[in-house]
């Protein structure tokens, strides 16, 4: 998306409201603003018109009663050479009474003092500001000899009555026109603002999720017929439900062949001129283009839920996912088979501490992993348990991770397999394996006993035939026989018994210089004929050594006879016994030959148990008893050996001090 | 007489077993060497054929079986000396001279007993083994 060139960075700079204002419909936005600008212009207009109509008026109002004020003085010199004083007084009050504004008329005499005045009814009736009243004076003349003088006194009032007039009959247009404007405005724009209603309708139902909105703005138009092309395989092509620039894998050239990426090269072409309207229709456009985008990325999304919800309810695994406080969200079919709950009865209701064990919750936090330098919290696959409805724990194999996004610890994830089937197998194959083993283990002791028998029976014979003949060596040879079998019987019941009882180590503080050398001198007795040198060897330090030395005299014991049949009869061997401590840890005891040594399949063998390659005198218990010892003292055994090369067993036991042992 | 006794070589690594066979034997008119491992067996036998070879399969190393091969090989000058064997059951190394037979291409033994072994039944498969008259298949004991 974000290659896309046609989108553009958001950015996005709010208006800093102002309380009213904002709180206006745009239209109403605009009215205001044209109803400001008329009455704005319609006052400027009306100063203008009433200082222009006050200027020029009282100038046309002046020169008037100049021109009575004049024309009376031409009139009145002969009457006041005459001292026609009732003619000038009736002249004056005629005068005065056809032209209103008239205040009063008067003719002085030649000192200047007030003579006749015109009787004017205004004098009466109202009272003038003397402000308001414009004088004039003018000589009255006789032969061109000022005689007496005519003053005039005329009152602004009517001049500002029709002023007043005027202006009320253009303020009353005004605001007509005003009202009038305003109200084809108003009708303008809610035709105008009306697609914006409808865009800030629809964006309202996308925020609510119905994508399903058909948007028709602008002039719907026929590519193929403006392009006037033939191209009856493109999908475009006498198609009217879509616009051809939705339409992906038109032939048109140099465009990209998908939509949105298409559009950029569309815009340019003149099918998309030909539609393009106003900046309405464009954004229509773009919020059809939006509308696409999120119908085709909510179809991915809800595609993608669907196969993950798929996935994890046909998990054969059981899957239970709870959010960041452990309250279940996830439960999947197998849960439900399993738990006996429903994903309803589940979801929302339980947490996972109602199904799984109490250490579950510990071991969910422990760290697991590193992941990417996040450290993942959970354990690996271990049996456990899960409650089922009924509060019944049914044994599963399960594994729990914590689930992080971004640092954000979004919940808990259970993975889990019903163990019930593999938990009885299982017991039918231990059950198997006991009963195998127990079979083996019988074969091979009847085995070793018939061998024993054989030797008694041979030492009987041998003896009798002594007896019978009286030779003194078949006697003695007979009763070796007996006694060196007797003591194949007593080693063979003491190892059986070791192997058969469940026994736990006597750690004490021992020597094992002592140990090894008693098992020296006793396995020196049986060499017999053969020629083999066996020596000890120590290293370290022994003062803190706590072994059970009678499990681990046996031990020796087993591996020496071990390293003393490995040695063929027919060439000298070495046997050597060597005691290492290591440090404070443990203690390694080596018991190595230079016999037949051992091949790897004999060597994979060795350890099974009941197998021996000694022919008529092994039981295969030896080595058996050996491992089962040295378990029982918390230490490893392991083999180094090599066909005709010899063999070396080594011991490690760990030290343990008695007072803090976990074994003892 | 000494020379007109049957000669006999008994292989076994128990030393015990040896002794106890070759009392047997011996007490039955055979003159016994014995031998307590293979190789030694192998040359006693080689420097002078006996008339009854008793050997144990079971010997460490695989060595009694590797003899056998060797002695009952079509191709070996000594394969027609009787030979028995005395042996115990191994099962877990799968020691069958049946299978030896076969999968060596070897003479069947003309012998066989199965440890432990009592003088009666040594004796018995011994002389149906030397009673002159030819077999067919192992004397069992």
């Amino acid at each position: 998306m974000n290659n896309l060139p046609l989108l553009l960075k958001p950015q996005f700079r709010g208006n800093r409201p102002t309380p009213f204002f904002s709180k206006l419909l745009f239209h109403n936005k605009i009215l205001f603003i044209i109803f400001l600008l008329l009455t704005f212009f319609g006052v400027i207009g009306a100063t203008t018109l009433h200082f222009i109509l006050k200027y020029h008026l009282s100038k046309e109002y002046q020169s008037r009663f100049l021109t009575i004020t004049q024309s009376l003085s031409h009139r009145l010199g002969p009457m006041v050479l005459a001292k026609d004083e009732k003619g000038i007084s009736y002249l004056l009050t005629e005068v005065s009474k056809f032209n209103q504004g008239i205040v009063y008329l008067m003719v002085t005499d030649s000192r200047g003092e007030p003579w006749i005045k015109s009787i004017n009814k205004t004098d009466h009736d109202t009272k003038v500001d003397a402000s308001e009243i414009f004088e004039t004076a003018m000589p009255i003349k006789y032969n061109n000899q000022t005689i007496s003088t005519i003053k005039s006194g005329f009152s602004g009032l009517p001049l500002q009555a029709f002023l007043k007039q005027v202006m009320t009959i253009y303020l009353s247009i005004l605001s007509a026109m005003i009202i009038i404007s305003l109200l084809i405005a108003r009708s303008f724009l809610r035709y105008t603002t009306k697609p914006i209603l409808t865009l800030t309708r629809i964006a309202d139902e996308i925020s609510l999720g119905n994508l399903d909105i058909d948007i028709v703005f602008g002039q719907h138009v026929n590519c193929w017929e403006i392009k006037q092309c033939g191209q009856n395989n493109c999908a475009a092509y006498t198609n009217t439900a879509i616009q051809c620039w939705f339409v992906d894998g038109t032939p048109c050239e140099g465009y990209e062949p998908k939509f949105p990426q298409k559009l950029e090269g569309c815009r340019k072409c003149e099918v998309y001129k030909t539609h393009k309207g106003d900046e309405i229709v464009q954004l229509a456009d773009s919020f059809q283009h939006m509308i696409y985008m999120l119908k085709k990325s909510q179809a991915e999304l809800e595609d993608s839920h669907k196969f993950q919800r798929n996935l994890i309810q046909n998990s054969l695994i059981g899957i239970i996912a709870t959010n960041e406080v452990g309250i279940i969200r996830t439960f999947n079919r197998v849960a439900e088979n399993l738990t006996g709950y429903s994903e309803a009865e589940a979801i929302d209701t339980l947490t996972f501490t109602d199904l799984f064990p109490r250490d579950i919750s510990i071991k969910i936090n422990h760290p697991l992993i590193f992941d990417y330098g996040l450290e993942l919290r959970g354990f690996k696959p271990t049996e456990s348990e899960i409650l089922n409805k009924h509060k019944k724990p049914i044994p599963v194999r399960l594994s729990g991770i914590n689930l992080y996004e971004e640092g954000k610890h979004l919940g808990k994830v259970f993975f889990f397999q019903d163990f019930r089937e593999i938990k009885r197998l299982r017991q039918e194959l231990i059950q198997s394996e006991r009963l195998a083993a127990t079979g083996q283990a019988v074969a091979s002791i009847s085995h070793s006993i018939k061998n024993i028998l054989d030797g008694l029976m041979g030492g009987v014979y041998v003896y009798k035939m002594g007896k019978k003949k009286n030779d003194d060596k078949s006697i003695e040879n007979g009763w070796k026989m007996i006694e060196n079998n007797i003591e194949l019987i007593s080693e063979l019941v003491i190892n059986l018994l070791n192997f058969a009882k469940e026994r736990h180590p006597n750690f004490e503080k021992c020597d094992p210089h002592t140990i090894v050398e008693d098992v020296i001198r006793m396995v020196e007795n049986k060499i017999n004929s053969k020629k083999i040198e066996i020596r000890s060897e120590y290293k370290g330090d022994f003062k803190r050594v706590f072994l059970d030395p009678f499990a681990l005299h046996q031990c020796l014991m087993n591996l020496a006879s071990n390293a003393i049949d490995a040695i063929p009869l027919e060439r000298p061997g070495h046997i050597v016994i060597r005691v290492a401590s290591e440090n404070e840890h443990g203690i390694i005891f080596e018991v190595s030959d230079d016999g037949i040594g051992m091949s790897k399949e004999i060597k994979e063998m060795a350890f099974q148990g009941m197998f021996s390659t000694k022919g008529s005198k092994g039981t295969g218990l030896g080595l058996l008893v050996v491992k089962k010892i040295v378990s029982e003292h918390g230490g490893s055994l392991e083999v180094v050996s090599e066909e005709q090369k010899g063999a070396m067993f080594r011991i490690w036991l760990p030290q343990i001090d008695p007072q803090n042992s976990i074994l003892g | 007489m000494e020379s007109l006794k049957k000669r006999a070589v008994v292989i076994d690594d128990e030393k015990d077993l040896t002794t106890y066979f070759s009392s047997i034997l011996e007490e039955n008119g055979f003159l016994v060497q014995v031998a307590n491992n293979a190789d030694d067996g192998e040359k006693l036998i080689r420097e002078n054929p006996p008339d009854l070879v008793c050997l144990d399969l079971l010997m460490p190393g695989k060595t009694g079986i590797n003899l056998f091969i060797r002695l009952r090989k079509p191709e070996e000058a000594l394969r027609n000396i009787p030979l028995i064997i005395i042996t115990g059951i191994q099962e877990k190394l799968n020691i069958d001279w049946k299978d030896i037979v076969s999968r060596f291409r070897v003479r069947v033994p003309d012998g066989f007993i199965e440890k432990p072994v009592s003088p009666e039944r040594l004796m018995r498969v011994v002389n149906n083994v030397l009673d002159g008259t030819p077999k067919e298949g192992v004397q069992l004991g």
